[in-house]
């Protein structure tokens, strides 16, 4: 016979089983696409780490600026691109613009927005260009402090781009790489990376709360991409409904034959209804409207 | 309460109508369903019989165009929803698969209840829409974004088939607990019954595949109700998405309808072979095959909607394959005959021709699943005569077979085997001129779903509404015979056909609890020889 406890034990025992073939089929994934790590170009996600704030670039007047004069007690949005980018990184700039004239928090009092080149051979003039063709496009004014267009030498850029987990590789005279929101709190912990291409002005201020704190966010986007497909005619990510439907279905349908697998057959027939009535109606519970 | 031994479920319980609607046993549920199925079975049939009458000469019109598009959505939702996929499981499931398993109820009697009162909820509802807002006019399958645009009562149609869809995945997952728990002692996987396995596969599919239509019937309710874009593409959404997400469901929902079906020809044929069944594994696995198989065929409902030429390709191929597990039970069933000491009665008349139907349905999808020809015959009346032919040759005819194989036992009363003959061999006739002359003008190029049609379509037209006529006929001698045997029939032996699966051991109808003393199973399901039913 069975005892409730048992069943639930039993149950239990097989929804860990399921998780932990969910875990590992998540971070197996995920180790798969780390697993090259010569070839690999995207983001290998340092949360809770710290950057090294000594390191010195160069601002749009090519003078020397130290990562950490940029901090002075706020968060800082860090992004890595290159100004002369024949592809994503224009589009990419453009969106935070729009990010930056949509989101509460002031860019230059509540925080600070730093883009840095990946390309050391772009200079300053080449920076300060570009910053007056993104603020150009502006419908709100931004403060010139509040979002800065960095530039620096090969060194310490590429301690930057190894410290936020930017893996990206030179491809000719471009370079192959991703793009990726990176929130720092104050005191340089890496607390969010925010990807996509439209960005929610809710998501940052949100972020950058939890960066002004110092407290790191889980990253569930990755997670969450996985079930949107793009859509080239839209220019965006749909939810993939086919996706998200077949997981919970199938993932349901394994755990009912996972648990009856588990509980077998009823052991032993319980003493029939009509000597002991409902004394041991765990498994169902149809003693009514029986013998009425 | 000791004196309910010795009478049968009939007699003890509730007395009244109350003693049937909240009843949790499972034999009553059971009838439940049949006398409910047959209502809406009946209501399917008129409106079917209209609009072949409409259909029967070109340009002679009764109905209106409009009226007509609601005849054959009605049509098609009555049958499909309320009568073929509930269909075996729902009636002949409920009262038997207990009785085959050597239990004493289904593992959960009052899910039971439960789903038999969502599918009167969701018939209810679907009735509903004459009052108000007006019939449906979208087919059954409520394609986006015509039915977001519909100005008919589309909602509550749809949200009727959510109701229903419920009915249907509680059974199933009632029916795959208690094949699990509840078996006998003694009945291993392969000592049960074969309907018990076609029941058991049939089960998985509605636990995994109708939940995906239940979540798509939802969002055309949102995008209906809250206008947001999901299927109708002037407001964003994707229609041929809606598409994918319909037959993902209802392709295997197809299977729901046959899978059972198969089961009950495997307990008629070795039955009334008087010989075990060849190959008895082979079919339990076969019923498992097309269950799996039946989950990744369903773009071939799409091969002219917009897909890729590999897609089509490959849901060409594994629309094929589905024929293999399916000639495996064809094969099977004739192999089992072969040598057998073969009595014809009706029970048997009517799995034969189950075969021979359903053979015919199988081959022609076999035409449709091949990309070339589909593209030529899609939405055709070769379409409409096909899946009648699975349909309704198919799962119909083993439903009424099944019927008259199980009678005895569910009223326990004989019908008369001369009546039921030539009901069946008026049917059989009756519908061979039905929808023969169909798969004929489909192949001409007549297109379903039109309320006329060219003049050189005429014939095949003519015949088939005539056919119509002779079914009808042949149902309503089935009909009066059984009505009929409930009242005046001979009472039935516990065997009367001297099968050897467990539901035959118990009296005819069997008291309350099924057995007397719990069986306890030792030879296999169809040991004719080990019973001493066929001296060896």
């Amino acid at each position: 016979m069975f005892s409730g406890r048992k069943i639930l034990r039993r149950s239990l025992g097989v929804l860990a089983a399921f998780f932990s073939i969910l875990v590992g089929f998540r971070s197996g994934s995920v180790a798969a696409a780390d697993g090259g790590k010569e070839a690999f170009v995207g983001i290998e996600e340092r949360l809770g780490e710290k950057i090294p704030m000594d390191l010195i670039l160069r601002d749009e007047k090519g003078e020397p600026i130290s990562l950490s004069s940029l901090f002075a007690g706020k968060p800082v949005l860090l992004e890595l691109v290159y100004y002369e980018c024949p592809g994503i990184c224009t589009p990419f700039l453009q969106s935070t613009a729009e990010l930056l004239e949509e989101v509460p928090a002031v860019p230059g009092k509540d925080f600070t927005a730093v883009a840095v080149s990946i390309s050391p051979s772009e200079t300053a003039a080449v920076a300060a260009r570009k910053k007056r063709e993104i603020f150009g496009g502006m419908r709100r004014a931004v403060s010139r402090d509040g979002w800065r267009f960095l530039t620096g030498e090969t060194e310490p850029v590429r301690r930057l781009a190894e410290a936020v987990g930017f893996r990206y590789r030179e491809n000719g005279s471009g370079f192959l790489h991703t793009t990726a929101l990176i929130v720092l709190s104050p005191g340089g912990k890496i607390t969010r990376y925010i990807y996509g291409k439209n960005f929610l002005a809710a998501d940052l201020q949100l972020a950058l709360v939890e960066a002004s704190e110092g407290r790191v966010g889980p990253t569930v986007a990755r997670v969450l991409r996985y079930c949107f497909n793009y859509d080239p005619t839209g220019d965006r990510y749909v939810l993939d409904v086919k996706k998200v439907a077949g997981a919970a279905v199938s993932l349901g349908g394994l755990f009912l034959l996972g648990t009856l697998l588990l509980t077998g057959r009823r052991e032993e027939k319980r003493p029939r209804r009509r000597q002991t009535s409902g004394a041991d109606g765990e498994i169902d519970g149809n003693e009514e409207g029986r013998e009425k | 309460m000791t004196e309910e031994t010795g009478k049968s479920f009939y007699e003890t319980g509730r007395p009244g109508i109350r003693g049937w609607i909240f009843s949790t046993d499972h034999k009553r549920i059971g009838l439940l369903y049949l006398t409910s199925m047959l209502t809406f079975f009946t209501v399917g049939v008129c409106l079917g019989l209209t609009m072949r009458l409409q259909l029967m000469f070109p340009g002679h019109s009764i109905v209106p165009a409009h009226v007509y598009n609601s005849l054959y959505t009605l049509h098609g939702v009555i049958m499909i929803f309320l009568f073929v996929i509930p269909g075996l499981p729902a009636v002949f499931g409920n009262f038997m698969l207990p009785l085959m398993l050597g239990a004493e109820d289904v593992a959960f009697p009052r899910i039971n209840l439960l789903s038999w009162w969502l599918f009167v909820t969701g018939a209810g509802l679907a009735l509903l829409t004459i009052f108000f807002g007006g019939l449906p006019d979208t087919g059954w399958t409520f394609y986006a974004p015509y039915s977001i645009r519909s100005g008919q009562n589309v909602s509550l149609a749809v949200f009727a088939a959510f109701i229903l869809g419920f009915s249907s995945i509680l059974t199933g997952l009632n029916f795959v607990v208690t094949i699990h728990r509840l078996r006998a002692k003694g009945m291993g996987w392969f000592k049960m019954p074969l309907f018990a396995w076609g029941l058991y596969a049939t089960g998985w599919i509605q636990i995994l595949a109708t939940p995906v239509v239940g979540i798509t019937l939802l969002l055309i309710l949102v995008e209906r109700i809250f206008h947001i874009g999901l299927f109708d593409p002037t407001i964003g959404g994707d229609p041929v998405l809606y598409q994918h997400l319909f037959w993902i469901y209802s392709h295997p929902a197809v299977y729901i309808m046959i899978l059972p079906a198969m089961g009950a020809i495997s307990e008629i044929v070795p039955t009334f072979s008087r010989r075990t069944i060849f190959g008895y594994k082979m079919i339990a696995f076969s019923s498992m095959a097309i269950a799996i198989v039946g989950y990744l065929v369903w773009g071939h409902h799409m091969f002219t909607s917009g897909m890729s030429n590999t897609a089509r390709a490959v849901f060409s191929l594994l629309t094929f394959l589905v024929a293999i597990p399916t000639a495996v039970k064809v094969f099977n069933w004739l192999a089992t005959l072969y040598k057998g000491s073969i009595v014809l009665q009706t029970p048997l008349l009517f799995a034969l021709s189950f075969i021979f139907l359903f053979s015919i349905g199988g081959f022609t999808g076999l035409i449709q699943g091949a990309l070339s020809t589909d593209i030529h015959l899609h939405d055709t009346t070769f379409i409409v005569a096909h899946f009648h032919y699975t349909m309704f040759g198919g799962t119909g005819f083993a439903f009424f077979g099944a019927l008259h194989y199980w009678f005895p036992k569910m009223f326990g009363r004989m019908y008369k085997e001369k009546p039921a003959k030539l009901g069946w061999l008026l049917m059989f006739l009756g519908f061979n001129f039905l929808y023969f002359p169909l798969f004929i003008a489909g192949f001409m190029g007549q297109p379903r779903r039109y309320y006329d049609y060219l003049p050189k379509f005429a014939v095949p037209n003519l015949v088939s509404t005539i056919g119509s006529w002779i079914l009808v006929a042949g149902l309503i001698v089935l009909a009066v015979n059984l009505i009929r045997a409930l009242r005046f029939g001979e009472k039935a032996p516990a065997n009367p056909w001297k099968a050897a699966t467990l539901e035959w051991e118990t009296s005819s109808p069997p008291p309350l609890e099924n057995f007397v003393e719990p069986p306890v199973v030792t030879q296999g399901p169809y040991d004719f020889v080990g019973k001493g039913l066929v001296k060896g």
